[in-house]
């Protein structure tokens, strides 16, 4: 090959020398390029604003109950003329009016509070009833919200007999149900995602039983959340004789988990070299250990992304809870009987309340306590995943 | 094609770690150079610097000139993008496109710069792998997946991509390690093919390799570990391996280290 | 030292010699730095089965994953089975063609029902959902991978995940209360310049209630998924690829388009089908947001509203009485079903014709 047939006159060789001297690539590869980087950063800005949108209005509007709760109005009789507690015994008698524009409540820890208006369920008043044991006050919500006062109540109480516009009462049976529901459900749904992703990918690629279990798990991908409600109630509960219960409900979210999982692990999997497969194979390891020391902890990163999609997907689901386990307000301890609380069906209850009423801040301080768990569940996750990766420097 | 490039006081920092000192040097053009040395001492790196590959690397920079016919490389104006269609490289282990075919492969680059017509592209393909020693294996399968070649086979492939763009350098990092002694015979000869067209640069770890294939050698080692790596030689093959000047490059030819 | 040195151990890491062989921009994700892959990444069925089956833990293991995939079959075979259990005697008794019509009564003595409505609005929601999610998750996956810092890249899929976390009910009631009317004008805009458009015709007097806001809000729940499996997929790229394209004097979009996109392929599309599954399945949000159609014949337009067949069968869930009417509610089941594999065997073979062969 001489060098004489390699110079046939290509017009673009000095182009090319003149390119390297100017440093810029042909303007159209450019131009791509730079619009390939525009579009790519609006995309992110374009799925970010709504969905920042959404976590913020959920965070603005359910955090504070999560921290904080309006006072305890129920047990308040107040002595408006000295302006001191009164104890229960002693109510009665409240000679005069109150202070106009003013209600004094007990705070816990004994500190009063001057709050806006006065709001009775009852009906409005301007005067302070007489002759009863208890003075309904409350911190009304002006158009400033609710005047907080800082609690754990949302995660220490059940929402117990608290009706809608009771700021009384907090979230822990719904925290409880939803946690340990999905707990169950987790425990059922992971091992056997991963352990059929191990199947499909370490010992039947390619096959066909592969391709005919994949397929399944397709179907199982559009399965609607009513429709998996529906079947387990069926198979379990009206076949089988089970009761509407906690792990009945975790079954049927784990046949809505597995998929995601399934199919996250599966492509992790994937993507594991083989050479990594035949040096543990050469090293005398057994199939059973390679899989378990080299190709999982391999893929770990992506396993634990689908583990934790799945639970944040799992977590929000509120028909099966609906279907097969209820709703309740106290708290309840057997996962095999009974109802128990949750997030999403407590969301449920209270999503026609009108925004002067505590029923609606429970509804977004119920999904704020959702987005809080699944976030401290992920980063958990991925420090463990962290903390147990050698570092390389 | 086949230009000269120009070394001048190279120093390669990744991050704040040095990691070679004071390379200078000259490579002419339409010959081909071999980088040897021990393990780490820097062969790999200063190849890399010379298309400006090591940019991939987070931290990596350098200092110092790379000349090809007298354009600075690493002029602020000059696009690495520009520099790697300059300056080809084939790398250690094969690494054809796997979702495209042995026809795709070739022509990548040449899709790259925007060249369309099938009969240009047509051409190009078969002359790279003529000249890179894959023609007539593949001649009937050009729409086979690259991926299916035996190892030497994919190498070469690498090769007549690289070739395909009609680079002026040809950059190789130990081509040859991962393949059998047959597969490496035949690309052997084939740098010594295309030693007519191109300025070959070729870092090996086989000193024997080095001998047969390349006019200039040159001898890369560390002062002590943890220090930075340095040239220690550069001249020609011949005399380098037969009479070189300094102590260590005589070790290490003769084999009392490395 | 220095000769050719090609046993199995040193061939199978980088170049040893390079003393700074650290990750590549690509990405964090990439826990295998310092192992790349073999030339040939199409199984080789010798490979694995050439481990052998040792006896006890081998097999035991082997016998659980098999079990664990047997019962995913069985609970997928039984679900069609409850379904057409349920849905068949419906079926026989229906007056009304099931494919094609919209009727729907449900009185038992002349029980009618067609699904043409609900098929029409799952089909309309979930495509809407998917083309909006989809190239957006990848441009997000991309960006996350390819284009920012680890660390950015982390605290924007973490952003990302958190979305995934958001419970559908709030979807719902954020999409129904402060998203639509916020959509109003742009649907107005469609409706007004589009709208000779049968697709885009305005429907509903006030668009909240329509396929369209449905549609939307769909896409913002399964981004998420899309995103987190794409951008893990990406991440993973083998380094040699990436070099192999820059090499050649690509730039960073051509380095994308050659390396890491084709290398992803596969996880892409199996992350958008399980995107896909989740629009067609999900029942409160769009329960939530759609507003209930007339009935009669069917308006084509997105703007209008309609039930999927999802939040048809939870709306009504409270009517379960007559194992007819159930049934007739299941039987939209079924066709969900239908349609779920349909597409998703649609996608594997698209998947399988993409690689070229070997």
């Amino acid at each position: 090959m001489s060098a004489a047939t390699t110079t046939k006159a290509k017009p673009r060789r000095s182009e090319l020398a003149d390119e390297l001297l100017l440093g810029r690539p042909t303007g159209r590869r450019a131009a791509v390029d730079t619009l390939m980087r525009i579009l790519v950063w609006l995309a992110a800005g374009l799925a970010l604003a709504p969905l920042l949108w959404i976590l913020v209005t959920v965070a603005v509007k359910g955090a504070p109950l999560t921290v904080a709760s309006p006072p305890d109005w129920t047990q308040i009789c107040v002595d408006t003329t000295s302006q001191t507690r009164a104890t229960t015994s002693a109510c009665g008698d409240f000679g005069g009016e109150p202070p106009q524009g003013y209600q004094w409540y007990w705070t816990p820890g004994g500190r009063y509070a001057a709050v806006g208006t006065e709001f009775n369920p009852y009906g409005s008043r301007t005067t302070m009833p007489t002759g009863d044991d208890i003075v309904i006050m409350a911190a009304e919500k002006d158009s400033g919200g609710w005047i907080l006062l800082p609690s754990l109540q949302w995660w220490t109480e059940p929402l117990g007999s608290s009706v809608d516009f009771s700021p009384r009462g907090g979230a822990l049976q719904a925290i409880y149900g939803s946690v340990v529901i999905t707990l169950m459900c987790t425990v059922i749904a992971v091992p056997l995602a991963m352990l059929a992703a191990v199947f499909l990918v370490e010992y039947a690629r390619g096959s066909r039983i592969g391709r005919a279990v994949s397929f399944c798990v397709d179907i199982l991908t559009g399965i609607p959340s009513i429709v998996a409600a529906l079947f387990i109630y069926a198979l379990f509960v009206t076949i089988l004789g089970g009761q509407r219960s906690a792990f009945a409900t975790a079954l049927a979210l784990a046949m809505l988990m597995l998929p995601t999982v399934l199919r996250s692990t599966e492509e992790m999997l994937k993507l594991v070299p083989d050479s990594l497969r035949e040096a543990s194979y050469a090293l005398g390891v057994p199939r059973w250990k390679t899989i378990l020391s080299v190709v999982l902890p391999t893929a770990r990163t992506g396993i634990i992304t689908g583990i934790i999609l799945g639970i944040a997907r799992v977590m929000g689901e509120t028909a099966p809870l609906l279907i097969l386990v209820g709703y309740a307000t106290n708290l309840y301890f057997d996962p095999l009987n009974g109802s128990m609380g949750s997030l999403p069906t407590m969301i449920n209850a209270h999503r026609t309340t009108a925004p002067q009423f505590a029923g609606y801040d429970r509804v977004w301080g119920a999904a704020f306590t959702l987005i809080l768990i699944v976030m401290l569940l992920n980063l958990l996750a991925r420090g463990i995943a962290r903390v147990s990766t050698l570092k390389e420097k | 094609m086949a230009k000269r490039i120009e070394v001048t006081d190279l120093n390669i920092y990744y991050g704040n770690f040095h990691a070679v000192q004071d390379v200078s040097m000259t490579v002419q053009p339409r010959s081909v150079t071999a980088f040897i040395g021990p393990s780490g001492c820097g062969k790999s790196t200063v190849l890399r610097t010379l298309n400006r590959m090591h940019e991939v690397i987070p931290g990596a920079r350098v200092e110092g000139k790379v000349q090809l016919d007298g354009i600075d490389l690493y002029a602020r104006t000059v696009d690495p993008v520009s520099v790697r269609r300059m300056v080809g490289m084939v790398f250690q282990r094969p690494n054809p496109f796997p979702s495209m075919s042995i026809y795709d492969n070739v022509v990548a680059g040449l899709k790259l710069n925007g060249i369309r017509k099938k009969s240009t592209l047509d051409d190009a393909c078969e002359k790279a792998l003529k000249g890179a020693n894959l023609w007539k294996e593949v001649k009937d399968r050009l729409d086979r997946a690259g991926t299916g070649l035996s190892g030497g086979q994919q190498q070469r492939l690498c090769i007549a991509r690289a070739i395909a763009v009609e680079p002026q350098v040809l950059l190789m990092d130990e081509p040859c390690s991962a393949l059998d002694p047959i597969s490496t015979l035949a690309i052997e000869d084939l740098i010594h093919q295309l030693k007519d067209d191109y300025t070959v640069v070729i870092v090996t770890h086989n000193m024997q390799q080095a001998a047969r294939v390349s006019d200039r050698t040159a001898f890369f080692n560390l002062a002590a570990t943890g220090k930075p790596g340095a040239l220690v030689e550069i001249g020609d093959t011949e005399t380098i391996f037969s009479n070189p000047t300094e102590k260590a490059t005589e070790d290490y030819i003769t084999g009392r280290f490395g | 030292m220095s000769d050719t040195d090609t046993s199995p151990s040193s061939r199978g890491t980088t170049v040893t010699e390079d003393p700074t062989s650290t990750p590549t921009e690509a990405g964090e994700g990439n826990d295998r730095v310092g192992l790349v892959r073999t030339t040939d990444p199409t199984p080789r069925p010798s490979v694995l089965a050439g481990a052998g089956l040792g006896r006890g833990p081998d097999l035991g293991f082997l016998a659980s994953s098999v079990a664990s995939s047997a019962l995913i079959v069985l609970v997928v075979v039984f679900v069609g089975v409850f379904l057409l259990w349920l849905a068949v005697p419906a079926l026989a008794a229906n007056h009304a063609n099931f494919l094609l019509s919209n009727d729907w009564n449900m009185d038992p003595a002349q029980l009618s029902f067609g699904i043409l409505g609900l098929l029409w609005t799952t089909v309309i929601t979930s495509v809407i959902a998917m083309v909006i999610a989809v190239p957006i998750a990848i441009g997000i996956a991309l960006l996350i991978s390819q284009y920012v810092r680890p660390r950015v890249g982390r605290a924007i899929g973490f952003v990302v995940d958190l979305l995934a976390a958001v419970p559908s009910v709030i979807f719902g009631l954020w999409g129904i209360t402060t998203f639509a009317p916020a959509l109003r004008p742009v649907s107005a805009f469609l409706s007004t310049y589009l709208g000779w458009i049968p697709l885009f015709s305005p429907a509903l007097p006030v668009p909240d209630g329509s396929a369209f806001t449905a549609g939307i809000v769909l896409a913002m729940m399964i981004l998420p998924i899309v995103t987190a499996i794409s951008r893990d997929v990406f991440a993973q790229t083998p380094r040699e690829e990436v070099e192999a394209a820059l090499a050649l004097g690509a730039t960073k979009w051509e380095t994308i388009r050659l390396a890491v996109l084709p290398y992803g392929r596969s996880g892409v599309i199996a992350a958008a089908m399980l995107g896909l599954g989740r629009a067609l399945g999900e029942t409160i949000a769009v329960m939530i947001i759609l507003s209930k159609p007339a009935g009669g014949p069917i308006d084509v337009s997105v703007f209008a509203g309609g039930e999927t067949f999802a939040s048809t069968i939870a709306a009504n869930s409270g009517e379960f009485d007559h194992p007819l009417k159930t049934g007739a509610f299941i039987a939209a089941g079924l066709v969900l079903f239908i349609v779920t594999f349909v597409v998703n065997a649609a996608a594997r073979v698209i998947a399988e014709r993409g690689k070229a062969k070997a």
